[in-house]
């Protein structure tokens, strides 16, 4: 990929324990084109929301280096310049708890453009509610009046006001019901378009990221296990956890069921991030588990056109004419 | 005789703001031994009406109407003793988060035995107590059991903990079985073993159980008929299949096309507009503000017509004086 | 910023979260009324001049009566007219107290909570551990023997016992409220460290900071009491609560009233406050609705 908009080499993270490492983010490398969705899904301990932190800036990375528009970035928020900072935002996944009960809508907004003197700000607060489909008056309600999509829309509105280019979204509707969901993404589909931003949608609904994402990279504790655009990853998904994935996930029509893979079923308990077991760190709960599996970690390597995949099930790299 | 019947219940908060007049004549029945699921977005009274099955309502409720009978008996107005014992041994429930169910200051240990003595209807002895522990933890499929009830909750995973909720909901639910939202947070790979092997359990066990949950995809596999609420009234019930295959009532049908597909098809719409204040509910039907196909009719409140395959559905579309569809 | 809404929808709300509990209502009353007294008490107490220099053993030792219903004490002075003197001593006790220890307790507070991990918020709670690991009244003890006898220096005593609670509370707030994700909101788009703490992280800790100022209004009285008790608060004449119950107490088990009395309204202050610290307390707390 040429002029990715965002590049992480070698990420890792780890966090100390009483007793050993907790290994969050480990040895994850990944690129993303401007304009582009990438979906990053995972389940919990996999890693995503500390990746998704470690963008931010909220979480310097133990090793390795995020790469922003061709810069690297420096690795805590406070030691970015302002203008950088306000160039990549965040929407988080709990409504209730990402906007300040005791601030209305209008403060909230406000601090946001405060921070940078802008004058007008007021106008500025009106445009922003409009350009999320809210009405003008929600300017002047608290967050308990406001349902749980409208105070998700708030704060893509308080990501928007500094005019970002990259949007991290860490799990934005997981917490919302179904219809109020749709409306939602459909906001954040039509802004991108609008205005030319970049996604990174962590999530672990693939329903979802069927339809929302460009790309889609699975996390499994801590490493990238495949990655591939959605297209090439739904007709032929390759890693063991993906297939478990794709086979657990609740659907709605007949037509779906067909298309999940009927042999994997879901087996064992996410392995706790401590102490991992050697090897493949799938490998307790993969059905397919090879004795190599047991003692040597796959690398990441690309088995296909633009699809990644980290397992010794497929151990030759696509050869390129 | 059914084992539940709830008949036109209502129910009613009091606030700040006034009365939320909630529940809306809400009618269901459940057979023994039958699975049926309540589908519904948030607020919309499945939670609610639960409660008002258990008694576990808020202070400032109002049962403003209904009866509930369990095994013919009416529940809502039950003296406490016997509340207690139908509490004690024939119904349990599990909620949704798993942690919140276990004191977090105890051993499974201690929990699960203060339940097991609770719904015993002799004294038992220390053994006696211990093997029935493990026999409930062995049927919830947990490895090491010793160990599981030596454990804290917080040494536990999700996924664990919820199973462990669910021993010892099995442990007094002989006969009823309400699990309000067992899965939501949990992850989906173990949500989906957690809710095969309640479904496991339930059916050897000839349990009837009431499953809650706003994840159409989780209720599909596991129960045998589903009620979708809105706002507080039933708009449709029916087998399974049928409700999915095939939904009558606008709502349901705008619900399941707001699904994204797993087999694609683009970002669903959402359904235009939003739930109605309960403060001051449309007078008739209460999807009024929302369904394309609103008529003056439904201004009055619909009953339940038969359409589909041993389907009803609460919609005036559906009633013979006013076919249009 | 014209804002669309009325003082009474804002807080509607908290004042209907209030007075959902009758005692709190109760003790709004009763602290009402106490404060009402101690300001007009020249104008409502039956016999003025009791409080001041008086004296008439004619009158002294009388059981309480209609004519006095506190009765009077060893001077003849009404025991009813010093006391509602003398919660003006105790309310301005607690006033000032409250307003210097306060502010500055809650400002550390939230310092530390913010800097939760770095070394100004260990210095800053270490410091208050000190100061709370001696007791009160004994600190205030201490303080208050070293320096003359007054009642400026009994407040002053006590302002150093007590600001370390406020830290340590606004600390316990602040320091999980640092990591809410609009907290973490503000911090990337920009907003200064004081925006932070004084406008994202105060707010929502009002809650329990009123409600621990109304149960510390109680203590506070009380433990001025307990500095007069022993001599070290208000001198004579002036009428204060604790003096008059240390006075009192040679009187007792014949002459009961002097004692007693003054001791009762203390226990009148101290609930009143309770149950209105309560009240505030439910005001905060996220319930039904």
């Amino acid at each position: 990929m040429s002029n990715p908009i965002l590049a992480g080499e070698e990420l890792k993270k780890y966090f100390p324990a009483r007793n050993g490492t907790i290994k969050a983010v480990d040895d994850v490398d990944f690129q993303m084109e401007k304009g582009e969705v990438l979906g990053v899904v995972g389940e919990s301990g996999s890693g995503k929301t500390t990746l998704g932190n470690m963008i931010m800036g909220i979480y310097p990375p133990t090793a390795g280096r995020i790469t922003f528009k061709g810069e690297v970035l420096p690795s805590r928020a406070k030691d970015r310049p302002i203008q950088l900072r306000r160039d990549i935002q965040m929407v988080f996944q709990n409504p209730a708890s990402s906007l300040n009960p005791r601030r209305s809508v209008r403060q909230t907004l406000e601090v946001p453009l405060t921070a940078t003197g802008e004058k007008s700000v007021r106008q500025r607060i009106n445009e922003l509610l409009e350009t999320v489909d809210l009405p003008v008056e929600y300017a002047d309600r608290y967050p308990e009046e406001l349902g749980g999509g409208e105070k998700q829309l708030v704060a893509i509105a308080r990501a928007l006001a500094t005019n970002p280019s990259l949007i991290v979204l860490d799990e934005p509707t997981s917490a919302l019901d179904v219809s109020i969901q749709a409306k939602i993404i459909n906001v954040l589909m039509r802004l991108k378009t609008r205005l030319s931003l970049s996604y990174v949608f962590i999530t672990h609904n693939l329903s979802l990221m069927r339809n929302v994402s460009d790309r889609v990279m699975i996390m499994y504790l801590g490493k990238v296990r495949e990655v591939a655009t959605t297209d090439e990853f739904f007709r032929n998904p390759m890693h063991p956890y993906t297939t478990m994935l794709l086979s657990s996930i609740p659907v709605v029509t007949e037509a779906e069921e067909a298309v999940k893979p009927q042999r994997t079923q879901s087996v064992g308990e996410i392995a706790g991030a401590l102490n991992l077991p050697p090897g493949c760190s799938f490998n307790p709960r993969c059905s397919y588990a090879l004795d190599v599996c047991k003692e040597v970690d796959p690398p990441l390597i690309e088995v296909a056109l633009g699809h990644w995949c980290d397992c010794h099930l497929y151990p030759n790299e696509y050869k390129k004419t | 005789m059914p084992l539940l019947e709830v008949k036109d219940l209502r129910v009613h908060y009091s606030v700040y703001e006034g009365v939320l007049k909630v529940l809306n004549g809400v009618n269901l029945t459940l057979e023994k031994g039958e699975k049926i699921g309540i589908i519904g977005e948030s607020a919309c009274g499945k939670t609610t009406t639960v409660k008002a099955v258990m008694r576990l309502l808020a202070s400032n409720s109002i049962i403003a109407g209904g009866e509930v009978k369990y095994a013919g008996e009416e529940v809502l107005k039950m003296p406490k003793k016997k509340l207690s014992d139908l509490r004690r041994k024939k119904m349990a429930m599990v909620f949704q988060d798993p942690s919140a169910a276990l004191n977090p200051v105890f051993t499974i240990k201690q929990q699960l035995y203060d339940i097991i003595k609770f719904s015993a209807s002799t004294k038992l002895s220390k053994e006696e107590t211990h093997e029935t522990a493990i026999k409930y933890l062995k049927q919830a499929a947990l490895p090491e059991p010793d160990r599981i009830l030596e454990s804290y909750p917080f040494m536990l995973s999700g996924g664990m903990k919820q199973r462990v909720n669910i021993a010892m909901a099995l442990v007094s639910a002989n006969e009823l079985l309400i699990a309000d939202e067992p899965g939501t947070s949990l992850d989906v790979t173990i949500e989906d073993q957690v809710m095969r092997l309640l479904k496991k359990i339930v059916e050897e066990n000839g349990i009837s159980v009431i499953l809650i949950t706003h994840a159409l995809g989780t209720v599909k596999n596991f129960v045998d008929r589903i009620y979708v609420m809105y706002a507080g009234m039933i708009v449709e019930e029916g087998p399974t299949k049928e409700v999915f295959n095939n939904p009558q009532h606008p709502y349901t049908q705008m619900l399941i096309k707001a699904v994204p597909k797993l087999t694609g098809g683009g970002v669903p719409e959402g359904i235009l507009g939003q739930v109605p204040s309960y403060l001051s509910p449309p007078p008739g039907c209460r999807f009024i503000t929302r369904c394309p196909y609103r008529m003056e009719v439904c201004e009055t409140t619909p009953k339940m017509y038969e359409s589909g395959h041993d389907q009803k559905a609460a919609c005036f579309l559906f009633d013979e004086g006013h076919r249009s569809k | 910023m014209k804002s669309g809404r009325s003082l009474s929808e804002r807080y509607g709300r908290y004042w209907y979260k209030f007075r959902r509990n009758r005692l709190s209502l109760v003790g709004l009353g009763a602290i009402l009324a106490i404060v009402f007294v101690a300001i007009f008490a020249s104008w409502l107490a039956p016999y003025p001049s009791s409080a001041g220099l008086y004296v008439n053993f004619a009158a002294a030792g009388q059981a309480p009566s209609w004519t006095h219903i506190f009765g009077t004490d060893q001077a003849g002075r009404d025991v009813l007219s010093r006391v509602m003197f003398a919660f003006r001593y105790s309310l301005m006790l607690m006033g000032v107290v409250l307003s210097i220890t306060v502010a500055p307790g809650v400002v550390l507070g939230l310092i530390a909570g913010y800097y939760n991990g770095r070394r100004v918020s260990t210095l800053i709670m270490r410091l208050a551990d000190i100061f709370v690991a001696v007791p009160p009244l004994l600190l205030a003890l201490s303080v208050a023997s070293v320096l003359t006898p007054s009642a400026i220096n009994a407040m002053l005593a006590v302002s150093l016992a007590w600001w370390p609670w406020y830290t340590r509370l606004v600390y316990s707030s602040a320091s999980s409220i640092r990591n809410e994700d609009f907290v973490r909101a503000a911090e990337l788009v920009g907003a200064s460290r004081w925006h932070i703490m004084f406008k994202e992280i105060l707010p929502n800790t009002l809650g329990s900071i009123l409600t621990k100022v109304t149960l510390d209004c109680g203590w506070v009285i009380l433990i001025g009491a307990s500095l007069s008790y022993v001599g070290l608060g208000a001198q004579a004449p002036t009428p204060d609560l604790g003096t008059m119950i240390s006075e009192g107490s040679r009187y007792l088990p014949a002459q009961w009233w002097i004692t007693i009395c003054p001791a009762f309204a203390i226990v009148v202050v101290i609930l009143g406050f309770n149950l209105l610290g309560d009240g505030i307390n439910d005001m905060f707390s996220a319930g039904i609705t």
